[in-house]
């Protein structure tokens, strides 16, 4: 059966312990498409991710990827999912062990050379091809994303989710991810991005969704929020500066 | 080299490197997660055991290896709840020393008895202990072979581990039984205060000398069988304590490979 959506999201509900930090969100995105969701620090952006990866498996509702429950379809696929940059220190393990990580459901015991071969391919996709023997500490900030970039589409996933990716990067390393990020959406993959910056958001997105505990709004396009949104949502004035890149 | 024609040297031989094996295998994933004092903390808080098995009359391995494995599985679930393993180690460091010396006055037993446990006698093991010694290091070596990678993933990523499926609780759980009781076995050897030594001190020499995490578990057994070896010469020349000997020498290497990366830089 082919399915319209990609990710359909129905009264999800999650807590940690009594603290809810999601209520009743709904929402349904289409596939290849390239959405971003923004909100406020606390405001369950992360969850929500978390949630749709299966980080967190302790929620309330129903989350469908293309059409089968959440639980099912991670059982036979991954999820691509890039982790916020702060999450890594100094650990003493090769690119190349790390773009392998996303292909360990594939091995039977013990990596192959057909797995190095896609690793490697990964790599080249991010323009990264000639750092496979570097330990993922020595690089940069920009230059690691694009490692966790690799190791997220390596095993070929349907959806690729991003949380707030790009944090500590500077503008123009900003600008080479999401521009890499497009590419991949652009060869047929769903791309979710979770981040700060409105104004990448107009440049790149055909979708946005603003949580705030709840699914505040599902736009498509940053020009169709009304003018106080993004005052309302974050609790004070942000102004969406627009990029000149929109296609 | 004369120790070695002694069934004892034979024997110490035998079972120091067996440990050896085992500790610093574990050894390497305690210094990738950063918990090393985990397995000093995992030594004294087994001196309760052995307060109770003096005081009770129990077997004092059995009583030592089931406190030592709670205490793993306690603090790794502290760990798990967000209290770091050597945060909840330190809490329960002294108290349970403390602990175990009040039980052993109150069992009236001789000094040397305690001594013993507290400094290890390697030079006094036997068969049954290299058989035990054996078992616990092919289940610590098989371990490592199926595990390896999944708790080297659970340390660099965790939330990545989650998404691709792996069982952590049962990864990591294993991991903190089996460090135990490769502690207790090690402490007939080297004693409570010297064991953590066996865990730390050659992964530590082996994250120095090698650039990857795959290097560090090929490298730490090496260099603590090598420590074992070398360390039982050097007591047998030297007419020193055998134990202490060995430490010493796993010292030496971590001094000399920390020079060398200095120097080489």
């Amino acid at each position: 059966m082919k399915c319209e959506y990609c990710l359909e999201v129905k009264n999800l509900t999650v807590r940690y312990g009594d603290i809810v930090a999601l209520k009743d969100v709904n929402f349904s995105l289409k596939k290849g498409k390239f959405y971003t969701v923004v909100g406020p620090n606390g405001g369950g952006k992360s969850t929500l991710v978390k949630t749709i990866v299966g980080i967190i498996d302790d929620y309330d509702g129903q989350i469908q990827i293309f059409g089968k429950d959440r639980d099912e379809y991670l059982r036979e696929k991954l999820v691509g999912y890039v982790p916020q940059i702060s999450s890594f220190t100094k650990f003493p393990i090769r690119v190349i062990d790390v773009v392998l990580m996303g292909l360990f459901r594939e091995r039977k015991f013990k990596f192959k050379k057909q797995h190095y071969k896609k690793a490697l391919k990964a790599l080249e996709r991010v323009n990264m091809e000639g750092f496979s023997k570097r330990l993922i500490h020595e690089l940069s900030g920009g230059q690691r994303q694009r490692v966790m970039i690799a190791r997220a589409i390596v095993s070929e996933p349907e959806i690729l989710i991003m949380d707030e990716p790009t944090v500590g990067l500077d503008t123009e390393s900003q600008r080479n991810f999401f521009r890499l990020v497009r590419e991949l959406n652009e060869s047929g993959m769903t791309v979710i991005v979770v981040t700060h910056d409105v104004g990448f958001v107009s440049e790149y997105s055909d979708g946005i969704l603003c949580i705030n505990k709840r699914l505040v709004v599902h736009a498509k396009d940053v020009d169709e929020l009304p003018k106080e949104f993004f005052a309302k949502l974050y609790g004070y004035n942000v102004k969406a500066v627009l990029h000149n890149h929109k296609r | 080299m004369e120790i070695f024609l002694y069934e004892f040297g034979i024997l110490a031989l035998i079972g120091g490197v067996l440990s050896a094996i085992a500790t610093s295998l574990l050894g390497s994933v305690v210094v990738l997660r950063k918990m090393s004092f985990f397995g000093s903390g995992i030594a004294h808080l087994s001196f309760i055991g052995v307060g109770l098995a003096l005081f009770f009359k129990l077997s004092p391995t059995f009583v030592t290896l089931t406190v030592a494995i709670a205490a793993a599985i306690i603090l790794g679930f502290l760990a798990r709840k967000g209290v770091h393993e050597d945060i909840g180690v330190g809490i329960l460091f002294s108290t349970s020393m403390a602990l175990g010396i009040i039980l052993i006055y109150l069992a009236k037993i001789d000094n040397s008895r305690v001594m013993a446990y507290l400094f290890g006698d390697i030079l006094a093991i036997n068969w049954q202990d290299v058989v035990f010694s054996s078992i616990v290091t092919a289940l610590v070596i098989l371990y490592i072979i199926f595990f390896k990678d999944h708790i080297v993933y659970i340390t660099f990523d965790e939330d990545f581990s989650k998404v691709l499926g792996i069982n952590i609780p049962f990864v990591y759980y294993t991991f903190l039984i089996l460090l135990a009781v490769s502690i207790v076995v090690s402490m007939n050897l080297l004693g409570i205060v010297l064991v953590s030594a066996m865990v730390v001190v050659p992964a530590a020499s082996a994250s120095l000398a090698s650039r990857t995490y795959q290097g560090m578990f090929k490298l730490a057994p090496l260099i603590s069988a090598f420590s074992v070896f070398f360390g039982l010469i050097l007591s047998w020349n030297f007419d020193i304590p055998a134990g202490a000997s060995i430490v010493l020498v796993q010292g030496i290497v971590f001094l000399f490979t920390f020079l060398v990366k200095i120097l080489s830089r």
